[in-house]
């Protein structure tokens, strides 16, 4: 019988679905039975989705193009300087 | 999921039905076919409490024995599926009980109560076979009069289970993986996804979609990277991030990386996918910005990789936070919770689970074993779960 300390330590594998048939059955019966375990899992999932769908730290259009500009210059002026050989920078 | 259609009635108007459902977190087929009649529900519940639950002379492990062996005897699949579950729910030690339903005589169980079984059966099969000699028989077997009776109930309480089984028709319901999926608790389907399909990962690992715009970019095409920077920036920007915490300060250091990739592009030897080598010299970017912060974070193995993190707060979260909170709402708790992570759970958890790299890439990307990623990983997301907790929990939420 699997205790609660078996089921965290699975908990990341349960939540990817990476675990062998027979330990997910082992996890989803003790969690059928635990409360406690439960509630670690469910809020775990939860928090996975909202990291997932939160689209945080997004990078403003506005920054994305000037760094994609400063960028394209940049090789651009290396580029003609080395003839076109990227291993001189 | 039986003969006869329950009544639509909102289950919360009946206590014994919120009971069953949080015992078991769903309610079972046996009870809802039976939701026109609730005060019957209501009857059948005090006689289960009074005849299986509360103590009494014979353990519950002994009682539940009882009622398999009697409904496999009965040929009730739903009654013996249910009692397989619920016997592992409870934890009671002991063979598999599916063992005891196909043939107690066989199985580890001491003499006694394999005695206790075979008058159980007997009683069952043939109950007018049943005489003074097989009590006496059990009271050998140290049984004594309170045992028996209680013994006798049992069987008559299997009977009446598995006949009201039958008559409705109810479609057995109890397995784990069903309970789980009932509970809306089954993995989100993103995850799930990977599972219908494992070669998935390693067939993307194989293939490089950036193969084209690198081999491009070698030639000189300078374009072809304008496109990688593009594709990218946004991944290698949160990267950034997650390692130095400062917006200002990873928009400097996205410039660095694409430079720097661009001038070693020769030096990628394709034994992993671009952007995990983009990303690989991303978080040297990052890190060699914190040690010239003097803001060292140990990245390497310690000791508390050993040590299993414990939750401190469990309390269920009630509603979905996509319910609770806005998008943007719920975007600002997220960041403000990553950033209280240490670096070394903090930038797995972000590459995993905000970028979405696969566990290999990331273990890559890191330079770390798959297993000691997953460790961290683990540690990282119940260590954001934490931190997202007082927002979200609600206690009287019900799970």
């Amino acid at each position: 019988m699997f205790s609660c300390e078996d089921v965290l330590a699975e908990l990341s594998d349960y939540l990817d679905n990476e675990l062998a048939e027979a330990l997910r059955r082992q996890v989803e019966e003790h969690m059928v039975h635990c409360r406690t375990c439960r509630a670690v899992y469910d809020s775990t999932r939860k928090t996975l989705r909202i990291v997932t769908d939160s689209g945080s730290f997004e990078l403003s259009q506005d920054v994305s193009s000037r760094v994609a500009t400063r960028i394209r210059e940049k090789i651009r002026a290396k580029h003609a300087n080395t003839g076109g050989d990227t291993s001189g920078f | 999921m039986s003969y006869i259609r329950g009544a639509s009635a909102d289950e919360s108007q009946f206590p014994t039905l919120l009971d069953i459902k949080s015992t078991f977190g769903f309610i079972p087929n046996f009870f809802r076919a039976q939701t026109l009649r609730p005060d019957l529900i209501d009857a059948e519940a005090g006689l289960v409490s009074a005849i299986l639950v509360k103590e009494g002379a014979l353990t519950r492990r002994q009682k539940e024995y009882i009622f398999l062996a009697c409904s496999a005897d009965n040929l009730s699949t739903y009654c013996v599926t249910a009692h397989c579950e619920i016997v592992r729910m409870l934890g009671i030690e002991g063979p598999e009980p599916e063992q005891i339903a196909l043939d107690h005589t066989a199985s580890d169980i001491p003499d006694s109560e394999k005695a206790l079984l075979d008058v159980a059966v007997k009683l069952n099969n043939h109950p007018r076979e049943v005489s003074s000699a097989d009590i006496d028989e059990l009271r050998a077997h140290g049984f004594a009069d309170q045992h028996i009776l209680e013994m006798v109930i049992m069987v008559g309480l299997a009977k009446f289970a598995n006949f009201v089984a039958f008559g409705l028709g109810t479609v057995p319901d109890f397995d784990a993986s069903n309970v789980m999926q009932r509970l809306g608790l089954a993995p989100d389907s993103i995850q799930s996804e990977k599972k219908l399909n494992p070669l998935r990962d390693s067939l993307t690992l194989i293939k490089d979609e950036d193969a084209d715009l690198v081999s491009r970019t070698r030639s000189g095409d300078l374009d072809a990277f304008d496109e990688l920077v593009r594709r990218h920036q946004q991944r290698i920007y949160r990267t950034l991030v997650a390692i130095v915490r400062n917006p200002e300060e990873a928009e400097d250091g996205l410039q660095n990386v694409f430079l720097s990739a661009f001038q070693h592009i020769g030096n990628f030897q394709g034994n992993s996918k671009f952007l995990t080598w983009l990303t690989r010299i991303a978080i040297n970017e990052g890190t060699g910005r914190m040690r010239t912060r003097k803001e060292i974070e140990s990245l390497g193995e310690t000791s508390e990789d050993d040590v299993p993190f414990r939750p401190r707060d469990v309390t269920a979260w009630g509603a979905n936070p996509e319910d609770v909170y806005s998008r943007a709402e719920l975007r600002q708790k997220v960041e403000q919770a990553l950033l209280t992570l240490p670096a070394k759970y903090r930038i797995p958890v972000m590459l995993r689970d905000l970028e979405q790299f696969t566990a290999e890439q990331t273990a890559q990307a890191l330079e770390i074993t798959v297993p000691a990623l997953k460790s961290r990983l683990l540690r990282g997301r119940l260590m954001l779960r934490e931190a997202l907790a007082p927002a979200m929990g609600r206690r009287a939420a019900n799970v």
